[in-house]
C-alpha cells in the first residue's frame, strides 16, 4: 500500500528538522502510527465507551444553577443518545443570537419572553363545560392577559379557524359549538382549545438567560421546536442547535445530527472527567447514520438489522428470528463475527483474515491464488 | 477417521433457512414414531418408540443403528411422527393469520389486482437486491397491510369477510371455526406464484409447511436420559413431552378409527395443539404452561434457545474450556509487570503440549520419567491421537515408544505464556498475554503494576489463567494480546501499566533536586535492576543513576507533577541524550493513566524498551523506599490553629448567609443555599491547601507527586466533611418538618439539614455520621443500578459494531458498506500515535 504522508506533517516536520530534513524517516514515523488492517475497530470503540461508561452517574443535572431545570446526564443520557429515541424528555435549546441582541440585556430578555409558548390555558384560570348549552365557558384571567399584553380580541381571533362561535362576556370567553353532539366531544373541544398557541414558539416552555464569558446574552430554552427557532432573525443559525438527535437530523440533516451525537457524547463524558479518544465517537456516530437516517444501536436499530441471521438471533430474541428466516428463506453468509464464533470457526477479524498468498513454483506468479488458511 | 479428524476440509460460507415440508420430514427421519413406549421389560428400548436406537445413541459401546458410529461421533438422527389430525405451530401462527386474512376466500389469490401486482414484484426484487433483506421485509408488510383491507376478490369477485384470530390459536370466520384441516386447505389453494408478496419461496417455505401435519421428532442425541444411581432412567423434557404427544396422538387416531362423537375428537384434537404447542414454547401467552410431576416448568424447545444461558449465548457465543485455572491473586513486587506467579499445583494440572521433536526428545524424556513431581508431564499422545496418561505402570512403556511426531503434555515452566483475565471483561486489556512463573505458593501472583487494565485490588479478588494448546494461539499471544504490547490503553491513548503508590513516591524521592547516594547504595539500587557495574565516584546523584535506565538517545521534556503545584523551574523533566538534567520523575512522568514519559517512549521505541523501563522504574522506586523509608504520621495531617479558626469562620459566615436568605424561602432560596455550601467547601480547600506543612511531610509529597490521593480527600479528613445530599438535595424529611429529632421543625439552615462540620480526623457526631451513611448508601445503591444499565449498554453497541474493520486502505467497513472512508478520518491508531496526533 501506497502511504501519503498528509501535507500538516510535512509542513510541521520541516519546519522543525529544516526544509531538507529526511522525509523517509517522517514516512517511517507515520506508517508506525497508522491502524493495523484487520484491527475490529468497531468493537474497540464500543469497549472504549463502555469500558468508560461504568464510572458515568445516574443522576440528572441541574442546568444553570435552578434546580427546575433538569437535563439528562451520565448514563442516562448515553443510553439515550445511542438508543436514537425519539421525544427525549429533557429537550432544550441553546439559542445563540445575533449581535444585536446577544450585546443588549433589554432586547435579549424581549426574544426570550418572546419565544415562550403562551396557551390559553395559561391564561385561564377556569371552565365550565355545558352539555345542553353546547357551550364552554373559559374565565380569563385579566391580570395574566395584561401582562402578556394581549386583548380578549386576539385570542378570539386564534380559535377564528375552529369551526365554533366565540364571544366575549366580561372576562368570560364563551365557545358555542352547534356540531357537538355530546359532552364526550365538547370535552375534545376543550382540551384542543387549551393548548391553542396564542403567542409564542410551540414546544418552548421556558427561556431562561444567560450571559457567557465576554458578555454575550445567550438563551436556554425548555422544550424544543428548533425548525420554528431557526426561522427566526433574531437567532444565529450557525450556532443555534437543540440537544434532540432525531429533530435535528430532521431539521438539519444528517450530518447535523451526526456532528451532534458526537459533541453529547463527548461532552456526557467529559462532564464526569472521563476521557475516551474521538475516534471511538466519530465510529459509533457514522454506524448510526450510515444509512442517512439516524438508527439505534438497539434491537430495533443497528443489533436488529444485521444481515446475519445467527447474529441477530444470538443478540435477542432468537426464535422469532430464526423462524422469520425459515419462512422468508433468508441465506445467512459467513462474513460476520457472529456467526463464525457460534459455529466454531475462526472469525474473519484481525489476524483471522490474514490469508496466505503463495507463489506457485516459485515462478514469479502475481496471481493471487485464492490462499485457503493459513493451515495448509 | 482419527487422522482426519484432525484437519478441516469445508469450511461454512453461508446458511440457508427455510422450513421443513411433511414431504422433507419423512425423507430424511429414519424412524417412524408408532409406540409411546420407551423401553420394553427388558430395559431395550423399543422399536418405533422414542428411544429408538436408530435416532442416534447416547450409550458408551453402543454403535448406532443409522450411521454406525459411536457416542462421539454419532450426530443423531431426526425421527417423525404422523399426527391422526394436523395442528398449529404456535409460533406461525401470527404469519398464517395475515396470510388468510390478504388471500381470497374462495380462490386463494392475493387480495391485489394483476397490474398491481407486476409492479410491486419488480419493486420486491429491486428492494431485496439494492437495499437489503430488511427493507424487503417492510414493503412485504406494507403490502400485506394493503391486501388485509380489500373487501372484493379483484379475481373472482367473491366478496370477502375478515377471518378473526382468538388467542392463542383458534381461527374463526365470522362465526364459523376454522380448523387446521380448513385452514390447511385454504392455504394449500394459493398459488406459487403470489407467495413472494409474503416473502416466501414456494421451494423453501409453502405456508400450508406452518401447518404441522407430520411432526419431525427430534434425535435423542439432544434429549438424552441420564441413568440414575439406582439404576432408574430419567428422561429428558423434551421425551416427557414428546410421550405425551405420541400418546394423545394415538387415542386420537383410535377415536377418529372407531368413529367416537365428534365433541370427543375435538376435545383429543385440542389436547394433542396443547402439547405440541408446549413442546415448541412452554410460555406463549395465554396458553398454560406445561409442568412436570414435581410442578416444575418443563423445558420447551424455545427455552432451549433463547436467553442468557441459552443455545445461542450460553453454547454458542461463549464455550467452556479446559486448561484454565482460577484463584486468589496476591501482589508481587518482584515479579515482572508482565508475569504472572503461577503455584506449582496449578503448573502441574493445566499443562501445554510440546511436540517431540529429535532435538527435544531428551529433555521430553526427562519430563516424562519425573511425572508425579515438578517439572514433569502428564499425558502423552501419540501421532494417532490416542492419549495414554503418565502412571506408574504406563510410564515405561511410554519412554520406551516415544519418538518424534508424539505429542507431550507437559508441567507449565518459567516462560510459558498464557492467557490472564479478571472478569467483568469490559475490554480487550481483561485478558492479556503474560509469562509464567512457577512460584511455590497457593495463589496466582500479580505485580501491582500491572492490576489497573484489569480493574484487580487483592481484596479477595480471583483472576483466570488459560493455557493455550497450539501455536498459533501461543503466536497471537506474544505477539499480540501480550501485556507489554498493550502498555498504553486503545481508549485514550495513556498508558495504564506503569507506576503507582510507592513506587511513584520512591521515584519522586529519588530524582529529587538534592539526593545523593552514596557508592554502596547506589550499587544496592543498580543491582536490583540487574544493572551489575563498579561505579567510580563516591557520591551519585539520584537522577544519574535514574539516568542508567534511560535509553541513550532519549531526548523528552515534559512538566512534572511536582511541577504543575511547586512551579519550581527545577521540577520541569528535561531528558537530554538520555541523561535526567532536571525534574522529579512522578506520577506526570510514569504513573499510569497518565505517564507522557511511557507513552513517548511506547511510541517511538516500542514495547520491549518501555516493559523494561517500567519494570526498572517501579523497582528502582520500590528499593528507593527500601534504602530511604517514607511513612505518614497523624501530624502530617496536622494544620495550625490559624487554619481551623479561619475554617471555622468559613463556616460561619455560610450559616449567617444562609440564615439571612432563609426568610423568605422557596426553590430559588434551595438553589442558592447549595452553592453557598459549595463555596464553603471550595474555601476550606483553599485554606488546607495553603496552610498544609509542604516541607518534610509525607502526605503532602504523596499528593504532590501524584503516588496517592489529592487535597480533595483531606477536605473531610482534616476540614469538614460538608453537605449530605440526597437525590441532588439536601436531605430532608426524616421527621415531620425536620430531618431528625436533634433539629427545631421547619429549621432550613445548614447544620439542620445534612451539613457537616465535623471531620473525620475529630470525628463525627451520632447525627452526622446517620447522615453521612444514608447519603453514602445513596452511592452503593448507585451503583448497583448503574453496573447492569451500562453492561447493557455495551453488549448493544459490541453487537451493533463487532463488524466492523479496517481495510487494507484503512477504511472501515461492515458487510458491504463502508463506514469511514478512512479510519478516524486520518487512519491514526491512537495507541500507536501520541494520542492520534504525531508529535514529531
Amino acid at each position: 500500500m501506497k502511504t501519503q504522508v498528509p501535507e500538516k506533517y510535512i509542513i510541521a516536520f520541516k519546519k522543525k528538522y529544516g526544509e531538507d530534513a529526511d522525509l523517509n524517516e517522517l514516512e517511517k514515523i507515520y506508517k508506525r502510527s497508522l491502524v493495523t488492517p484487520g484491527e475490529a475497530v468497531g468493537v474497540i470503540a464500543a469497549q472504549s465507551i463502555g469500558e468508560a461508561s461504568t464510572q458515568l452517574t445516574l443522576r440528572t443535572k441541574h442546568a444553570a444553577g435552578l434546580s427546575v431545570i433538569n437535563t439528562t446526564t451520565g448514563l442516562p443520557r448515553l443510553v439515550e443518545i445511542f438508543d436514537a429515541k425519539k421525544d427525549i424528555p429533557t429537550p432544550f435549546i441553546d439559542i445563540y443570537l445575533n449581535s444585536e441582541y446577544s450585546k443588549s440585556k433589554e432586547k435579549a430578555s424581549a426574544f426570550a419572553n418572546k419565544i415562550i409558548e403562551i396557551k390559553i390555558e395559561d391564561i385561564t384560570t377556569s371552565y365550565t363545560v355545558s352539555p345542553r348549552k353546547k357551550e364552554i365557558v373559559f374565565v380569563i384571567d385579566k391580570d395574566v392577559l395584561k401582562e402578556y399584553g394581549f386583548t380578549m380580541k386576539e385570542i378570539i381571533s386564534h380559535l377564528s379557524r375552529m369551526k365554533i362561535s366565540t364571544s366575549v362576556e366580561g372576562d368570560k370567553l364563551l365557545v358555542v359549538d352547534k356540531s357537538a353532539s355530546d359532552v364526550k366531544k365538547l370535552i375534545r373541544l376543550r382540551n384542543k382549545i387549551v393548548n391553542v398557541n396564542i403567542s409564542g414558539v410551540p414546544g418552548i416552555s421556558r427561556a431562561i438567560l444567560n450571559q457567557d464569558k465576554e458578555g454575550n446574552y445567550w438563551i436556554k430554552t425548555i422544550g424544543t421546536n428548533l425548525a420554528e427557532i431557526l426561522k427566526m432573525e433574531e437567532v444565529d443559525v450557525s450556532k443555534t442547535v437543540s440537544n434532540d438527535i432525531i429533530e435535528v437530523s430532521k431539521v438539519l440533516g444528517i450530518e447535523a445530527a451526526r456532528n451532534l451525537i458526537i459533541e453529547e457524547v463527548r461532552g456526557t463524558l467529559e462532564n464526569v472527567g472521563l476521557t475516551v479518544d474521538n475516534r471511538h465517537i466519530f465510529l459509533i456516530a457514522d454506524a448510526m447514520c450510515l444509512d442517512g437516517t439516524v438508527r439505534g444501536i438497539g434491537r430495533y436499530g443497528l443489533s436488529g438489522e444485521a444481515e446475519s441471521v445467527l447474529a441477530r438471533a444470538s443478540f435477542e430474541v432468537p426464535f422469532k428470528h430464526l423462524i422469520e428466516a425459515g419462512l422468508y428463506h433468508e441465506s445467512d453468509p459467513f462474513k460476520y463475527v457472529a456467526n463464525n464464533i457460534v459455529s466454531n470457526q475462526v472469525i474473519p477479524v484481525g489476524t483471522g483474515e490474514v490469508k496466505l498468498v503463495v507463489k506457485e513454483n516459485g515462478k514469479g506468479n502475481n496471481e493471487e491464488s485464492s490462499g485457503e488458511d493459513k493451515k495448509q | 477417521m482419527k487422522l482426519e479428524s484432525n484437519f478441516v476440509f469445508s469450511k461454512i460460507a453461508a446458511l440457508e433457512f427455510g422450513i421443513l415440508s411433511p414431504k422433507m420430514i419423512q425423507k430424511m427421519s429414519t424412524v417412524a414414531i408408532t409406540s409411546s413406549e420407551l423401553y420394553d421389560i427388558d430395559g431395550f428400548p423399543v422399536d418405533g418408540g422414542l428411544s429408538d436406537l436408530r435416532m442416534g445413541v447416547i450409550d458408551p459401546g453402543l454403535t448406532c443403528k443409522t450411521c454406525g458410529n459411536t457416542i462421539r461421533d454419532c450426530p443423531g438422527h431426526f425421527g417423525h411422527l404422523e399426527l391422526a389430525r394436523p395442528v398449529f405451530n404456535i409460533k406461525t401462527v401470527p404469519y398464517i393469520y395475515n396470510i388468510l386474512n390478504s388471500t381470497c376466500v374462495s380462490c386463494g389469490r392475493i387480495l391485489i389486482s394483476d397490474e398491481h401486482l407486476k409492479k410491486l414484484s419488480e419493486d420486491i426484487i429491486s428492494a431485496e437486491i439494492n437495499e437489503g433483506h430488511k427493507k424487503k421485509v417492510k414493503l412485504i408488510k406494507a403490502i400485506v397491510k394493503h391486501a388485509k383491507n380489500v373487501t372484493v376478490c379483484p379475481f373472482c369477485r367473491t366478496k370477502q369477510h375478515k377471518i378473526k384470530l382468538e388467542k392463542p390459536y383458534t381461527f374463526f370466520d365470522g362465526d364459523q371455526k376454522l380448523t387446521p384441516i380448513d385452514v390447511l386447505s385454504r392455504l394449500e389453494k394459493i398459488k406459487d406464484s403470489d407467495l413472494q408478496f409474503f416473502g416466501l419461496d414456494p421451494d423453501y417455505s409453502r405456508p400450508e409447511w406452518m401447518v404441522v401435519s407430520i411432526l419431525a421428532v427430534p434425535s435423542i442425541t439432544i434429549r438424552p436420559s441420564i441413568t440414575l444411581e439406582n439404576g432408574q432412567r430419567s428422561e429428558d423434557d423434551l421425551t416427557h413431552k414428546l410421550t405425551d404427544i405420541v400418546r394423545t396422538n394415538q387415542r386420537l387416531a383410535e377415536n377418529i378409527r372407531s368413529g367416537a362423537p365428534e365433541i370427543i375428537i375435538d376435545e383429543l384434537w385440542d389436547l394433542l395443539q396443547y402439547h405440541i404447542t408446549t413442546f415448541i414454547s412452554n410460555d406463549s401467552a395465554q396458553v398454560p404452561v406445561a409442568r412436570q410431576k414435581s410442578n416444575k416448568k418443563l423445558k420447551s424447545l424455545e427455552d432451549r434457545i433463547k436467553g442468557k444461558e441459552g443455545l445461542f449465548r450460553g453454547s454458542g457465543l461463549a464455550k467452556r474450556v479446559n486448561y484454565g485455572a482460577r484463584s486468589v491473586i496476591s501482589p508481587d513486587s518482584f515479579l515482572r509487570f508482565d508475569e504472572v506467579g503461577v503455584p506449582i499445583r496449578v503448573a502441574m494440572e493445566v499443562t501445554r503440549p510440546e511436540k517431540v521433536t529429535d532435538i527435544n526428545i531428551d529433555r521430553m524424556k526427562a519430563l516424562i520419567k519425573n511425572f508425579n513431581s515438578y517439572p514433569g508431564a502428564n499425558y502423552v499422545i501419540t501421532p494417532d491421537g490416542i492419549k495414554k496418561k503418565i502412571t506408574d505402570t504406563t510410564v515405561s512403556n511410554i519412554l520406551d515408544e516415544l519418538k518424534s511426531g508424539y505429542t507431550v503434555e507437559r508441567h507449565l515452566k518459567d516462560g510459558d505464556i498464557i492467557l490472564f483475565n479478571r472478569q467483568p471483561s469490559l475490554h480487550r486489556l481483561s485478558i492479556m498475554g503474560h509469562s509464567v512463573k512457577v512460584l511455590p505458593y497457593n495463589t496466582l501472583g500479580i505485580n501491582p503494576a500491572s492490576t489497573l487494565p484489569y480493574n484487580a485490588d487483592f481484596d479477595g479478588d480471583e483472576m483466570n489463567i488459560h493455557v493455550l494448546q497450539n501455536e498459533e494461539a501461543l503466536a497471537e499471544a506474544e505477539m499480540i494480546i501480550n501485556i507489554k504490547n498493550n502498555i498504553v490503553s486503545p481508549r485514550h491513548g495513556l498508558p495504564l501499566i506503569g507506576a503507582a503508590q510507592d513506587y511513584v513516591s520512591g521515584c519522586a524521592l529519588l530524582t529529587a533536586k538534592d539526593t545523593q547516594l552514596e557508592k554502596a547504595k547506589a550499587e544496592f539500587l543498580l543491582s536490583n535492576i540487574n544493572i551489575v557495574t563498579s561505579l567510580k565516584n563516591k557520591k551519585y546523584s539520584g537522577r544519574e543513576i535514574f539516568s542508567m535506565i534511560l535509553p541513550e538517545d532519549l531526548n523528552f521534556e515534559s512538566n512534572s507533577s511536582t511541577y504543575k503545584i511547586t512551579k519550581e523551574d527545577d521540577s520541569i523533566v528535561r531528558i537530554k541524550n538520555g541523561k535526567l538534567a532536571t525534574g522529579v520523575i512522578d506520577a506526570a512522568t510514569i504513573g499510569r493513566e497518565s505517564g507522557s514519559l511511557l507513552q513517548f517512549l511506547f511510541v517511538r521505541y516500542g514495547s520491549e524498551v518501555t516493559a523494561k523501563f517500567i519494570d526498572q522504574t517501579n523497582k528502582l522506586g520500590l528499593m528507593t523506599l527500601f534504602l530511604m523509608g517514607m511513612s505518614v504520621n497523624i501530624h502530617d495531617f496536622d494544620i495550625p490553629k490559624v487554619a481551623n479558626n479561619e475554617i471555622e469562620k468559613v463556616v460561619k459566615e455560610g450559616e449567617n448567609e444562609v440564615s439571612a436568605l432563609l426568610t423568605n424561602y422557596n426553590d430559588v432560596t434551595e438553589a442558592k443555599i447549595l452553592n453557598i455550601s459549595n463555596r464553603i467547601r471550595v474555601k476550606v480547600r483553599n485554606i488546607i491547601d495553603a496552610y498544609i506543612e509542604k516541607k518534610n511531610n509525607n502526605v503532602e509529597s504523596m499528593i504532590t507527586t501524584g503516588a496517592k490521593g489529592s487535597i480533595t480527600n483531606l477536605i473531610p479528613t482534616i476540614g469538614l466533611v460538608g453537605q449530605q445530599m440526597l437525590r441532588d438535595v439536601r436531605i430532608s424529611n426524616g421527621f415531620s418538618d425536620r430531618l431528625t429529632s436533634h433539629f427545631k421543625k421547619n429549621d432550613n439552615g445548614l447544620i439542620a439539614r445534612g451539613f457537616i462540620v465535623s471531620n473525620y480526623r475529630e470525628g463525627l457526631n451520632p447525627v452526622e455520621y446517620f447522615l453521612h451513611s444514608a447519603s453514602s448508601r445513596e452511592g452503593l445503591m448507585d451503583n448497583v443500578i448503574r453496573t447492569p444499565i451500562s453492561g447493557y449498554m455495551q453488549r448493544r453497541l459490541s453487537s451493533a459494531l463487532q463488524d466492523l474493520k479496517v481495510k487494507d486502505d484503512l477504511s472501515v467497513r461492515m458487510g458491504s458498506s463502508i463506514i469511514q472512508f478512512k479510519y478516524g478520518e486520518d487512519g491514526l491508531d491512537v495507541s500507536a500515535s501520541d494520542k492520534g496526533d504525531l508529535k514529531l
